[in-house]
This record gives structure tokens, C-alpha cells and sequence, in this order.
């Protein structure tokens, strides 16, 4: 079963992720910032995915894909970016960084799970 | 429209995007809200509130105030725990703070304002109220059919050293959000 760190300050908004993935074949493995996202996929390194907010306390998402894209282990690590914001050059900032797909909430569980079967595959 | 002074065309925009989008937010949580008239000088209470801080062409604070049942309510979770904590309470009014300051930074930065924000804070308290500071606090207040209140206070100045975009004077076409929208990158 495939691993995917969800990454949110938001309670609600990981717990919503968790069940919007209820029905695919992953193990959702869950962090409240970068910094705990960060600590998360070191002790977890076989996640398959990484769902991440941007705006959150500590370390922002974008600053957290940066530092994990720097380690050659995770050079491969599809990230979607989960978030309010939809600046488009915080989203070309991500495209930079190496996050795969942006996605503005609030978001449709389907949808989340189509985006996860396609690129944790 | 002719901008009345910075402030004024200030006040216009809030009002405008704050007014759009705070029942589009909730209604993509299934909660139908209507505008009621925010009366002058009235000192309503909350007990709950999310609060976003933000910096950029324009400097201040958004602030959604409601009571519980107005939040678990709008809750995405609402229907599998229907005993919702304060904890989830209060994690949810602050992210309705976040999603709302989200949807009104994308509508301001159409006009080329742009603004970056901090995360969330939110706080539960007894008969909280928030007193307005004269010609920078913008309220809208809202109603959901059940007669619950939503209400957002948005706090918001221009430094006079900060020069503002044309397009801040324009009036712009609606223009949809890409909330929901997927892009692959």
C-alpha cells in the first residue's frame, strides 16, 4: 500500500484529505507544517506522494518541497500543492521548485483521488 | 465609478469581494448565506474567530466571526461527527478565515494588488466583540436561512509611501476564480 503525506495546519482539512483517499489504496501518513512535514518523510521515507499546503506556520509548503527536492532521494517525490492560494507566480514558484499539480481549495474528493492515483503511480 | 480617495475606492473593493465571496465559500460547504445590512455603530458578539493578518499594497487584518452552530454547520465533517469539539471548531473558523482571505486575495490581485498573508489564528471566547476604527474597518454581515450570523471585519490601510496600481482604480468584469480547479504543472 503506497504512502502519502498530507501536509496542513488545518485539522479539518487533513482529516477531509483522509477521507476523500478513504477509497484508494494508500495509507495516509499525516504533518501540521514544513517543518513536521520534513520530519514526517524521515521517518517515513517510502511516501509515495506528498499533498502540501502552502501558507502554514513554521515552514511553508513551498520552503518545505524545495528542501525535500534538494535530497536526491526525493528528487522524484510528486507533489500536489493543496491550498487557498492561487497567485500565479506562487504557482510558477512551485512548478520551479518541482511540485507536479496545484489544486485551490476547497476541492472535490474525487478529484483529489484521481490526482493521487495519477501521480503516485 | 470614480474612486473616492484611495480609502474610499479601498472600501469599495472590500466590500465588493467580501460580499462575493464569503457566501461563495460557504456555499461550497452547503451553506447558503444572504447579506443582511451591517447597521452603523452596532457592537455584535461571537464567541468564535478566525483571524488572518496581511501585508503587501494593502496592510491589515480579515476577521470572521460566528457563533457554533453557524461553524458546525458550514463543517465539511459535519455529518460523521455531529458532536464536534471546540478544538474542530476552532480549527475550522480559521480555516474559513484562510479560505476567505485566499478567495479575496485572488479577486485583488486582478486589480494588480498584491498581498501575502499569514496562517490563521483563531480564538473562542465569550461575547467577544470587535470595535471599529473609523474609515478602516469595512463589515460585512451575513445570514444563513437558520438566522445564524456570519460576520467579517476586514481591517485595511495603504501607507501613503506605497504606490498603487492603475488597476487598482479599475472596474473589472467578474471574473471566476480557479477555486476547485485542478492544473498539472
Amino acid at each position: 500500500m503506497k504512502k502519502i503525506l498530507v501536509v496542513d495546519d488545518s485539522q479539518t482539512v487533513r482529516q477531509l484529505v483522509v477521507e476523500a483517499l478513504a477509497s484508494s489504496p494508500v495509507e495516509v501518513v499525516q504533518a501540521e507544517d514544513g517543518v513536521d512535514g520534513i520530519e514526517k518523510l524521515s521517518l517515513h521515507p517510502d511516501v509515495a506522494m506528498v499533498i502540501t499546503d502552502v501558507n502554514m506556520p513554521r515552514m511553508s509548503g513551498i520552503e518545505m518541497l524545495s528542501q525535500i527536492k534538494r535530497e536526491p532521494r526525493h528528487a522524484a517525490l510528486p507533489f500536489l500543492v493543496l491550498t487557498t492560494e492561487s497567485a500565479p507566480e506562487l504557482i510558477r514558484e512551485a512548478k520551479r521548485a518541482g511540485a507536479r499539480a496545484w489544486l485551490v481549495k476547497p476541492f472535490k474528493a474525487q478529484q483529489l483521488a484521481s490526482a493521487v492515483a495519477t501521480l503516485a503511480a | 465609478m470614480a474612486p473616492d480617495g484611495i480609502d474610499g475606492r479601498l472600501a469599495q473593493l472590500i466590500e465588493r469581494y467580501v460580499s462575493r465571496c464569503a457566501p461563495e465559500l460557504l456555499d461550497a460547504y452547503g451553506l447558503t448565506l444572504t447579506s443582511v445590512e451591517a447597521h452603523k455603530g452596532e457592537l455584535p458578539s461571537y464567541s468564535l474567530a478566525g483571524i488572518v493578518g496581511f501585508v503587501g499594497h494593502v496592510n491589515g487584518t480579515l476577521l470572521v466571526g460566528a457563533d457554533p452552530p453557524m461553524v458546525v454547520r458550514s463543517h465539511p465533517l459535519r455529518a460523521k461527527q455531529p458532536e464536534m469539539s471546540e478544538r474542530m471548531q476552532l480549527d475550522w473558523i480559521g480555516e474559513l478565515a484562510n479560505q476567505l482571505m485566499g478567495r479575496v486575495k485572488g479577486r485583488l490581485a486582478e486589480h494588480d494588488v498584491d498581498v501575502r498573508f499569514s496562517p490563521p489564528i483563531s480564538l473562542a471566547g465569550t461575547r467577544m466583540r470587535h470595535v471599529a476604527t473609523p474609515g478602516r474597518t469595512h463589515r460585512s454581515r451575513f445570514a444563513s436561512p437558520d438566522g445564524d450570523e456570519l460576520s467579517v471585519w476586514v481591517d485595511a490601510e495603504v501607507r501613503s509611501s506605497i504606490v498603487l496600481p492603475d488597476r487598482f482604480f479599475e472596474d473589472l468584469p467578474e471574473v471566476a476564480g480557479i477555486e476547485g480547479e485542478l492544473i498539472l504543472l
